[in-house]
């Protein structure tokens, strides 16, 4: 053989070992070959603990920032004058796609209970059950509040059911009650069997013992049954069942949340990205303010409220107009609003800093339910005294600082000086119609806390007469009395959307709405 | 086994080696060199013969004095005797014609005649494809090819396209064409950015599903097939070239230029109603300019040594509109581009290094690239193994302007993009004085005039973002000739693409007197305060591994040729990526992740699939006139679930060619040429989107903190401490979820006339895309916002013709016409049941965002712009206006109005050579599709925009307006908008038009387009002949985007762009997704190029 074949021949050799090697590699296209996918990155099965603790900061996360025009149909918050006027909010102006982000919210934060719920059905864990019953509830409540008919008993089905139906609002809320009963009785076998379960984190009463945090969760229980019992005080065909109802509440012996039992939320907020507590993160990032800092001012509405009432809680509400030590805002809309540096920002007892606790359920806005409800005869107890404790547990929040531990002055003192004045809807005393002057204070002291929940006393009462934007554009001059469905909604699952009128944010009531 | 292999391959070498015959080889080439590949050698008086490869190489057994013919189609047959030399020098013949012998490189690289193929193809070859030095393959096509759309989505030095053949197919998955270089598939079409368009030998655009049908899934959207240049045998020269361009901003929108300063502050309103100047505004809803000398901010205080203020130190100007105010915020960009190259090739190999380094800067102040590529190409023949190689680097380095701080609610990196910042300055605003905010009181963020926004000066000089891409390619192709007949190759093919971004934005302190906000202004110091220093560093790898390994089979029997193939391939796709963010760093200026102040953002994802398939691709030819070919791919693919992981793609086609075939035709001076095919496929898709490969895309997963798609908001904050979180992923996946299937059929006729002066190329095509993999949105109320199904018909439609004229040719004068034009329409025929649209984007952000979005809607083209329009009288068609305030309401309700993609594209290129010079242009036109200038509601916000001083800024009746009196509407001539007057920043314009109106946005997208224009001289030999050393020296002058012609409604911007990608910080803001059809503030206006070339060859 001669040196070009030698050369040849190496060359066929190289080929063949290469041939062969791609041979071995296909030879190896069995099975193995393509069973790479399982996904590296996520895991497909977690414990119960994390989904708990995530779907925890999926209720705060919604409960801070959802909806935040309704801060200022409340007359809470205004617009700035240093922006174009927000013509949707102003003028009740309501696009489809207005609540679209709080829509995908709540029914996802709701999916992460209803997922736990499901998973705790299957491991037999009856703490995960109970919390995700009466936290479906809560949410489930405030959807109706909002929108009156959703998808209740077809929702979360998605392999089966891309179309979930609607069910009417007044179901859905007879349906909660049931709901809410089933978590008491998962609560209390949580607190026989809670020793052997995988609880490690309870992020609202988990630093209580055993036993009494499953009776603290019951309280939040009847709490939240006591809460939309009284959204349906005008539904006078519901009287039979809401005396039945409370029968059953007292029956439990837990009661209701008092001074100091309070259900709120921090996993551990810090001033890093994303790990700010939700409410401050809507005004701050962990490198610079928002543009929420400036956008959102104190209403004039409310400033003269406070200032006429003498109410030192006005300094936490809002903060002092720029170099100086009084205190201003905008009516919502007016045209001629002036600009910030001439307005109230939001105070430092609702914006506290970036490791506020986030409320679920205030101890002030259960005792102000309470007062309601014994005023109107639903339970036993002096609604004079609720009354004056929730305004004293208002104080007492306003004046905690950021550490959630520390108070800037006494506000037992304070708010004793402050009910006993003699002003009507102030001073118990003074005032002629006990059921205003309990809703007038609830208002005043969910300011930047609860927007929601005061603006559905207003539709349910007409109190206090909130004003209407002063904006000179309005579709109706008309507070809102709901949203549209969003336009989210509308794309996905138009077909089961219930139709809704013109002008619908007028005139389409929510069921208790009467 | 081993052994038996290398006993039997002795034995055929030995075989080779004795006998008396000798082993002659030869190479058949034109006159001019060009190799004629394919012709067949015979020996004369024998059945002995063999064919030329696609080089022109051939060799065959004959002895002395044997007489070999060589013949073939498209040349004229030649008689050659043999002598005793072993190497016959080049033979050359004369083409017949010159269409008909052209090669084509089809799919898995291999060469056929185009006069075989039964479906469309186009080939350009290199100088068409770089006439005007285009840096980038993807553009260098545009108007050249039927059924090729190209879109220059954005401006940029390191600009983006998008590149789809014949429509959009998949609804929400990948649409762009599949690219394969030098016979390798890389399934990213973006990688076309990074190839030297000087290396390309040629293009050639396999159309349809038909053509790519043995690629299987990654080809339903037809393919770009990119060969480059490998050294030609017999000629070695070094070629130099350089081009410098000259890039400027051509068309600015319209802007009025009659308003100054002026937003709509209670305190600046005269008693009597009408509005005065407000010197630190940034809307225009002011008083009419007037050319009085006036403050522009408020000022600047100087202190006394004990800090307390002496005075305020103003800047005047004259309020008057500055032309081009805006526009002189850009600078002329520069690119230069310098290629050298070096060729050569013997009997045994040839070889090809080619460099480039193209330098760009943009017309963005301090935006630039750099990209620089080698490549070494090169093939090598040991008898009948034949090795041939490719080895490619590439770097680019690209920084550009990030955006601003201002208005960052989404984020630390979410504040406005720069051009917002420019066009929202008022017309008397001189912008280029407020260039050295180091230095300049007024133009550092506290003393800046304007109280709203960042001087985009400060922006570029502190928000950068700089991405670094480096890739590595090689390709290895063993090809070893068994017989004659027979032939095995083994293709491997690897790249490699490792990319860095390091996103970063200083901090500011704000001083205190600007955080007091003298001015009651609600300035951006007041709000913002601070901002701390912040980075976002990102590196990503990714590996692309393929293997082909093909049996070729091509013979002769009597009348029929078969030309077969077999083959495996074995392909794996990887990448992992990584990031890290510190949005609060220690100290100003300095960017390392290790002085980030509390936790850092943080994830990293890999990804992995694997694929292997075997296909058969068979040609069977008879008489050379009619030709049938099929092929079929079997794809196990490791994304889907084992039972459904395999899948077939089957194909056919047939080409005819009626002027060989009938007697008649034959010879014909006329019609030369004539030939009629047709072509059928059946190929799949997997499109599972979200996930890259769609890997992982079966099981719904818990997701955490970080940036994954489908992650619920609530989630993003975890790992709290030593609290963890996990919720499902927002989207549900589905573990059956099957590959959608795209049949798609062709049918088409060529016919040459005159000799092929006249070249007609005809196509119709109608693909149907079923069972679709589409994310499609879902009711949130099933817990989930998105889930996998399999649903969705898509029919496209369309023709295709070319036409190649050349209608004068003289000793002195050639001129060469080419005409494209195809037609498409795509009708989504259904999308999945009980849901009837889908939306696939959002507009950009205006101030409360344009309302709606691009959509796939069933029973309408897809896809279409779906958004609000005024409330109108269902009769009369006319907008609804308040009986009292004469104003307009916006329907809340989004309506669709119009379709994004083209109907038609028509592409002239054309090219005259008289003597020396060469003159050569190509011009487009498409139409018939809609464009949402999503950015006109920012004008409207910020007063610039043109139709809002159309009125003067005075009360006007609302054109075609109705009111409603005694329960009908009648014609408005009565009721003036209330607040249409000067009540500045209240008024009707910068309110009612920010409420998420979309219809006045929208226009026709239609327009010509003068691309590119170039003139060559080629220095006479004569010249040359002084200096030996040079063989070839030309000079040049390019142009592209020269002009642009657009319907007088459309002043906006090129509505090529296109503005749909996430605008998130690691997003490259591509805009090549499906959902195409609107333009922003994201993007900054059209620019036109000029360049010159000197090229030298030697």
């Amino acid at each position: 053989m001669n040196s070009k074949h030698v050369l040849k021949f190496s060359i066929m050799k190289k080929l063949t070992i290469i041939l062969f090697i791609t041979a071995f590699i296909t030879g190896g296209c069995g099975k193995k070959f393509l069973d790479i996918n399982q996904n590296p990155n996520q895991p497909t099965h977690v414990g119960l603990a994390v989904i708990l603790s995530a779907a925890l900061q999926g209720s705060v996360n919604d409960l801070a920032i959802d909806f935040p025009s309704v801060t200022r149909w409340d007359a809470y918050w205004s617009r700035s004058g240093n922006y174009v006027p927000d013509v949707q909010t102003e003028a009740y102006s309501i696009p489809n796609n207005y609540t679209d982000a709080e829509w995908t919210r709540i029914y996802l934060t709701l999916n992460a209970y209803h997922n736990m719920e499901i998973q705790g059905k299957q491991q037999n864990l009856p703490f995960y059950i109970a919390v995700a019953k009466l936290m479906k509830a809560f949410h489930f409540s405030i959807l109706v509040d909002v929108y009156n008919d959703v998808p209740y008993s077809k929702a979360f089905d998605p392999l089966n059911s891309v179309h979930p139906a609607y069910d009417k609002g007044v179901n859905i809320y007879a349906d909660l009650f049931k709901q809410i009963d089933s978590a008491i009785i998962y609560f209390d076998l949580a607190k026989n069997t809670v020793t052997s379960q995988d609880q490690s984190y309870d992020g609202v009463y988990g630093t209580l013992s055993a036993g009494d945090e499953m009776d603290a969760w019951i309280r939040f229980a009847n709490t939240l049954e006591l809460k939309l019992l009284i959204h349906q005080s005008q539904v006078t065909s519901q009287a039979a069942f809401i005396s039945s109802q409370i029968a059953s509440i007292v029956a439990n012996g837990r009661g209701f949340i008092g001074a100091g039992q309070g259900a709120s939320v921090n996993p551990g907020y810090t001033n890093s990205t994303n790990k700010i507590s939700p409410f401050y993160g809507f005004f701050y990032l962990v490198t610079a303010p928002t543009t929420n800092v400036a956008y959102y001012r104190a209403n004039t509405y409310a400033v003269n409220f406070y200032n006429t009432t003498n109410d030192p809680r006005i300094g936490y509400f809002f903060d002092p107009v720029a170099n100086t030590s009084t205190y201003a805002g905008n009516f919502d809309g007016d045209p001629a609003a002036v600009p910030n540096s001439s307005t109230s920002a939001i105070g430092t007892g609702v914006l506290k800093g970036p490791t506020q606790s986030i409320w679920l359920l205030s101890d002030f806005e259960s005792l102000f339910l309470q007062a309601e409800a014994a005023q109107r005869g639903w339970i036993a107890g002096s609604a004079q005294t609720f009354y004056e404790s929730a305004i004293t547990q208002s104080f007492t929040y306003l004046y905690l600082k950021a550490d959630n531990s520390t108070l800037s002055g006494d506000p037992v003192a304070d708010a004793t000086a402050y009910y006993t004045q003699g002003i009507a809807n102030v001073d118990w005393a003074a005032s002629a119609n006990k059921l205003t002057a309990i809703l007038t204070q609830k208002w005043a002291a969910l300011d930047g806390i609860n927007w929601e929940e005061a603006w559905t006393d207003f539709r349910r009462t007409g109190i206090p007469a909130l004003p209407i934007s002063a904006s000179n554009t309005h579709v109706v001059p008309k507070i809102p009395i709901r949203f549209l469905y969003p336009q989210v909604e509308l794309n996905t699952n138009g077909s089961n959307v219930p139709s809704l009128p013109a002008n619908a944010q007028f005139t389409s009531v929510i069921f208790w709405n009467q | 086994m081993r052994k038996l292999f290398t006993l039997s391959a002795l034995l055929i070498l030995s075989a080779l080696a004795i006998g008396q015959f000798k082993i002659i080889t030869g190479r058949v080439t034109d006159p001019v060199g060009q190799p004629i590949p394919f012709s067949t050698i015979r020996v004369k008086g024998t059945k002995a013969g063999t064919s030329a490869d696609a080089d022109g190489n051939f060799s065959i057994k004959a002895k002395p004095g044997d007489i070999l013919v060589i013949s073939g189609t498209g040349i004229t047959t030649r008689e050659v005797s043999v002598t005793d030399a072993v190497t016959l020098s080049t033979i050359q013949v004369t083409r017949s014609t010159t269409a008909l012998a052209e090669v084509v490189v089809t799919a898995l690289g291999v060469q056929r005649q185009s006069r075989e193929l039964g479906y469309s193809t186009t080939k350009i070859i290199n100088r068409d494809l770089t006439q005007a030095k285009v840096t980038d393959i993807s553009t260098g096509l545009a108007g050249k090819v039927s059924g090729l759309q190209v879109n220059l989505t954005s401006n940029s030095v390191s600009p983006s396209t998008r590149v789809v053949l014949r429509g959009n197919r998949s609804i929400t998955g990948n649409n762009q064409a599949l690219l394969v270089l030098d016979g390798v598939a890389i399934d990213d079409i973006n990688y076309i950015t990074k190839i030297n368009p000087e290396d390309v030998e040629n293009v050639t655009v396999l159309k349809g599903a038909v053509a790519a049908a043995v690629y299987g899934s990654k080809a339903s959207n037809g393919v770009i097939v990119i060969t480059t240049k490998h050294g030609l045998r017999g000629r070695s020269e070094i070629k130099v070239s350089n081009t410098t361009s000259l890039e400027r901003i051509s068309y600015m929108p319209k802007f009025q230029d009659r308003f100054g300063a002026y937003g709509g502050e209670g305190s600046y309103t005269s008693p009597d109603g009408t509005v005065q100047y407000v010197p630190y505004e940034n809307q225009s809803y002011g008083p009419p300019y007037s050319g009085a000398l006036l403050p522009l901010g408020l000022g600047v205080p100087v202190f006394n040594p004990d800090g307390t203020v002496n005075h305020l130190d103003t800047n005047f100007v004259r309020y008057s509109p500055i032309k081009n105010n805006r526009k002189d915020f850009f600078a002329t960009g520069i690119t230069n581009q310098f290629d050298v190259s070096y060729s050569a090739g013997d009997d045994r190999g040839t070889f090809y290094l080619g460099f480039q380094d193209v330098s760009v800067k943009g017309v963005v102040p301090k935006d630039k690239s750099r990209r620089d590529n080698i490549r070494l190409g090169g093939s090598r023949n040991y008898g009948n193994l034949k090795v041939d190689y490719t080895v490619s680097y590439n770097q680019q380095l690209v920084d550009i302007a990030g955006l601003s701080y201002n208005q960052t609610n989404g984020g630390v990196f979410s504040g406005r993009p720069l051009y917002f910042e420019i066009i929202n300055n008022p017309a008397h605003v001189p912008l280029v004085y407020f260039k050295d905010w180091q230095h300049n009181k007024f133009a550092d963020p506290n003393g800046y005039f304007d109280a709203y926004a960042t001087n985009p000066y400060w922006t570029i000089d502190n928000s950068r973002r700089k991405t670094n891409t480096y890739d590595l390619l090689g390709n290895l192709d063993l090809s070893y000739k068994i017989t004659s007949w027979l032939n095995i190759s083994d293709r491997f093919g690897i790249t490699q693409t490792f990319s860095n971004l390091k996103y970063t934005r200083d901090g500011i302190t704000f001083a205190p007197w600007a955080i007091a906000d003298p001015w009651g202004a609600g300035n951006v110091p007041s709000s913002q305060k601070f901002l701390s220093p912040s980075e976002y560093d990102e590196s990503f790898l990714e590996q692309r591994l393929n293997n082909d390994l093909i049996v070729g089979f091509d013979k002769a029997y009597g009348d029929f040729s078969v030309k077969a193939l077999a083959g495996l391939n074995v392909a794996q796709r990887h990448q992992t990526d990584q990031y890290l963010q510190g949005d609060a760093l220690q100290f100003p200026g300095f960017y390392s992740i290790s002085s980030s102040l509390g936790v850092p953002g943080y994830n990293q994802t890999i990804y992995r699939q694997r694929e292997y398939s075997i296909y058969e691709d068979i040609t069977v030819g008879f008489k050379d006139f009619i030709f049938l070919h099929a092929s079929n791919r079997d794809e196990w693919n490791s994304v889907l679930d084992p039972s459904l992981r395999h899948f077939e793609y089957p194909g056919a086609d047939v080409s005819f060619i009626f002027t060989q075939a009938i007697e008649g035709l034959k010879n014909n001076k006329v019609l030369n040429y004539g030939k009629i095919r047709g072509g059928y496929s059946h190929v799949s898709n997997i499109n599972l989107g979200g996930n890259p490969y769609g890997a992982y895309s079966l099981v719904t997963p818990y997701v955490t903190g970080g940036p994954a798609t489908g992650i619920p908001t609530f989630v993003n904050g975890f790992p709290f401490g030593s609290i963890g979180g996990y919720a499902q992923s927002t989207k549900y996946l589905n573990p059956l979820v099957k590959p959608e299937i795209t049949t798609e059929y062709e049918l088409g006729l060529e016919l040459g006339f005159l000799n092929n002066r006249i070249y007609f190329s005809g196509d119709y095509y109608q693909s149907k895309s079923k069972n679709q993999n589409l994310t499609a949105q879902i009711s949130p109320t099933t817990g989930f916002t998105s889930k996998v199904v399999n649903a969705g018909l898509v029919t496209n439609k369309g023709l295709e013709f070319d036409l190649s004229l050349i209608p004068v040719k003289t000793k002195d004068l050639t001129w060469n016409l080419g005409i494209t034009y195809a037609h498409y329409s795509s009708l989504l025929n259904e999308l999945q049941p009980g849901v009837t649209e889908l939306q696939l984007s959002d507009f950009a952000n205006g101030i409360n965002g344009v309302a709606g979005g691009i959509y796939a809607v069933q029973g309408k083209a897809y896809p279409v712009i779906k958004t609000t329009d005024w409330i109108r009288d269902s009769l009369s068609g006319k907008v609804v206006v308040d009986p009292v305030t004469g104003t307009p309401t916006v329907d809340p309700n989004e309506k669709i109005y119009g379709h994004t993609n083209p109907d038609e594209i028509l592409g002239i290129t054309t090219s005259v050579t008289y003597k020396n010079f060469t003159f050569s242009a190509v011009a487009d036109y498409r139409s018939g599709n809609f464009i949402m200038n999503s950015f006109g509601q920012n004008a409207d916000f910020t007063g610039i925009s043109f139709h809002s001083a159309e009125n003067g800024r005075q009360r006007f009746i609302f054109p075609n307006s109705v009111v409603l009196q005694g329960g009908k509407y009648v014609d408005n001539t009565t009721v003036a908008v209330s607040n249409g007057g000067n009540i500045g920043g209240q008024g009707f314009w910068p309110t009612v038009y920010t409420s998420g109106i979309g219809t006045p946005y929208i226009t026709s997208a239609a327009f010509w387009k003068l691309r590119e224009v170039a003139i060559t001289y080629q220095f006479p030999a004569s010249l040359l002949g002084k200096v030996s050393f040079i063989k070839k020296a030309s000079i040049g002058l390019v142009g592209r985007n020269l002009i642009m012609i657009r319907p007088k409604s459309n002043f906006w911007s090129d509505p090529e762009f296109n503005d749909n990608s996430t605008r998130g910080i690691g997003s490259s803001n591509r805009g090549n997704g499906n959902a195409i059809g609107s333009t922003s503030e994201y993007q900054t206006p059209p620019t036109r190029i000029f360049g010159a070339n000197l090229t030298l060859t030697f």
